[in-house]
């Protein structure tokens, strides 16, 4: 009778967002990755999917990407949502375990979307309890993804690094720090985005970055035609955030990274081209010795 | 003045849920003072309200497939988020969330010339949500006694849908995208019901005639085979009766006939 799988590290490579339909192929023809990363809740009511998951585990490192716990909610972490995960990680003994620094729960309404939060005294401590609490009911940390922004509210106090660096600091939690979205807030913000990445990478240290994420975007325009970045998550990474990936691992040193693609979702062997960037940066930084 | 008050953590995520879910201009409006920044805050409104209907959207569509192929993109879109202001999920697993849209989707203004499309809209759900189930082998099902020595079993995920309109076909006509079928297909009434399982293969289903549909759902509530025999055959005569029951439920594949196992 199979027992719990043994937690398999997430190694330090480059890997690839697995989305379900590209499940069977993998499954089936076990191609070049180095590891892979999943939404659970796209497996929490799909026993099917979930059966395959299972059988591509065995060969391959596993991280949960979640995006439903809502570490942000005012009103708590759904203690259901989280024993939905608790349950998944036992069963899949993923490497790493990750959600997002916002909400989408309300009262009885789950929003799919990362709805941003005001960077207040308030929200650090809502988000603090909430992150904690999730920890203990999973037992293990989580890293906490930095999302995209598009609006800012006025009442915000706190720079979103810091405050995603107290989150990390009073919780113990990791951080998943995802360059495409530095890059998007910071263009919609009218900030410039290396300046902004340096203020992230000054105030965490590289053992908590425990993941990085790339993925493309969309360029729009909003109703009175500024330009707007939306991330969609479907299109190449584009070059400058390439560059902002170089100046992050300059800081942190070699960090597991993850290419996501999620609209408009192309063949398997254009994630493992992008995912093959992204190693030769990592090869790179191994070439010339980590920075520290 | 009260309006740029600050928020608390709580009044704001009621309300901005709120506001991403009203239909009204009025009420997808927020307090400008609450935002700043390079854009306006009806900006970025305006793309998370792209993306939470947009999210919901998808997801029914994953499920109804052919509602889609029937009323068109347009439409179907309007349809869906239309039921997901007035039904939002309360969990996160949106895969499993859309039962309700079947019966929402009769009522639609608009759709209301489309008989079949609730119907259609249940087959489908049912076929979806059998896809994300586990098959299950057809001995683990309890067994029915059909003679001495003989049992006879049901595939343990089968379940029943009564029908009026041949769903089935329509559903496969629609994804052919073959019109011509869809509308003759569309004018054939008749009582009947679909019979809707998963093995190893995959999904299944069978058209059954109304005699075999009643006795399957007499079987499928509890009821003893002779009895639901009885209580379905009706009118018809004994030999018609024997031969429906005997194609559409006895050789069917979610049956399975075996000597007694005691």
């Amino acid at each position: 009778m199979p027992g719990t799988p043994q937690q398999r590290p997430v190694p330090v490579q480059a890997g690839i967002g697995l989305r379900l339909p590209h499940q069977r192929t993998v499954l089936e023809s076990r191609p070049v990755a180095a590891w892979f990363e999943v939404h659970p809740e796209n497996y929490m009511a799909d026993a099917d999917a979930l059966a395959q998951l299972e059988g591509i585990r065995a060969d391959y490192p596993l991280s949960l990407h979640a995006v439903g716990l809502s570490l942000g909610s005012a009103e708590g972490v759904s203690r259901a949502h989280a024993e939905r995960l608790a349950a998944l990680e036992r069963r899949l003994a993923p490497g790493l375990v990750s959600d997002h620094l916002s909400w989408s729960v309300s009262g009885p309404r789950y929003l799919p979307d990362l709805l941003p939060l005001p960077y207040t005294d308030e929200a650090l401590a809502v988000v603090c309890r909430n992150v904690a609490q999730a920890q203990e009911w999973l037992g293990r940390s989580l890293l906490l993804e930095n999302p995209s922004t598009y609006l800012a509210f006025a009442h915000s106090v706190i720079p979103e690094h810091e405050f995603m660096a107290e989150v990390a600091r009073r919780t113990g939690c990791g951080v998943l720090l995802d360059v495409n979205n530095v890059y998007v807030s910071a263009s919609n913000q009218g900030a410039d985005a290396a300046a902004t990445l340096a203020a992230w990478l000054a105030v965490l240290t590289p053992a908590q970055v425990g993941e990085i994420h790339l993925a493309g975007h969309a360029l729009t325009t909003t109703t009175t035609g500024a330009p707007l970045r939306i991330d969609d998550h479907g299109d190449h990474v584009c070059e400058e955030v390439w560059m902002l990936y170089a100046q992050a691992l300059a800081a942190l040193g070699p960090v597991p990274t993850l290419i996501e693609w999620d609209t408009r979702l192309p063949a398997f062997e254009l994630l493992q081209a992008e995912a093959a960037i992204a190693q030769r940066h990592l090869d790179l930084l191994d070439a010339h010795g980590a920075a520290h | 003045m009260a309006q740029h008050t600050e928020p608390t953590l709580a009044e704001l995520q009621l309300r901005m849920s709120r506001a991403l879910l009203a239909q009204e201009a009025a009420a997808q409006a927020l307090p400008p003072g609450w935002f700043t920044g390079a854009h306006p805050g009806a900006e970025g409104m305006r793309v998370h309200r792209n993306t939470v209907l947009g999210s919901f959207a998808a997801a029914l569509r994953q499920s109804y497939p052919a509602l889609e192929a029937l009323v068109g993109e347009a439409f179907f879109d309007r349809m869906a988020v239309a039921f997901a202001r007035s039904a939002p999920p309360a969990e996160p697993q949106l895969a499993a969330w859309g039962e309700g849209f079947a019966n929402f989707t009769g009522g639609f203004p608009g759709a209301e010339h489309l008989g079949f499309i609730t119907e259609l809209a249940h087959f489908e759900w049912q076929l979806d949500e059998l896809g994300r189930a586990l098959p299950l082998p057809i001995g683990s099902a309890p067994a029915l006694q059909l003679a001495e020595g003989l049992e006879l079993r049901f595939a343990p995920t089968l379940r029943l849908l009564p029908t009026q309109y041949p769903v089935a076909a329509l559903r496969e006509a629609l994804l052919d995208g073959d019109a011509q079928r869809v509308a003759l297909l569309a004018g054939q009434r008749g009582e009947g019901g679909q019979a809707l399982w998963r093995d190893a293969a995959g999904v299944h289903s069978r058209t059954l005639r109304p005699e075999a549909t009643q006795c399957l759902a007499l079987l499928l509530a509890g009821d003893e085979l002779q009895a639901a025999l009885e209580a379905a055959r009706g009118e018809t005569r004994e030999s018609d009766f024997m031969a429906i029951i005997t194609a559409d439920l006895l050789q069917a594949g979610f049956t399975l006939i075996s000597g007694a196992s005691s």
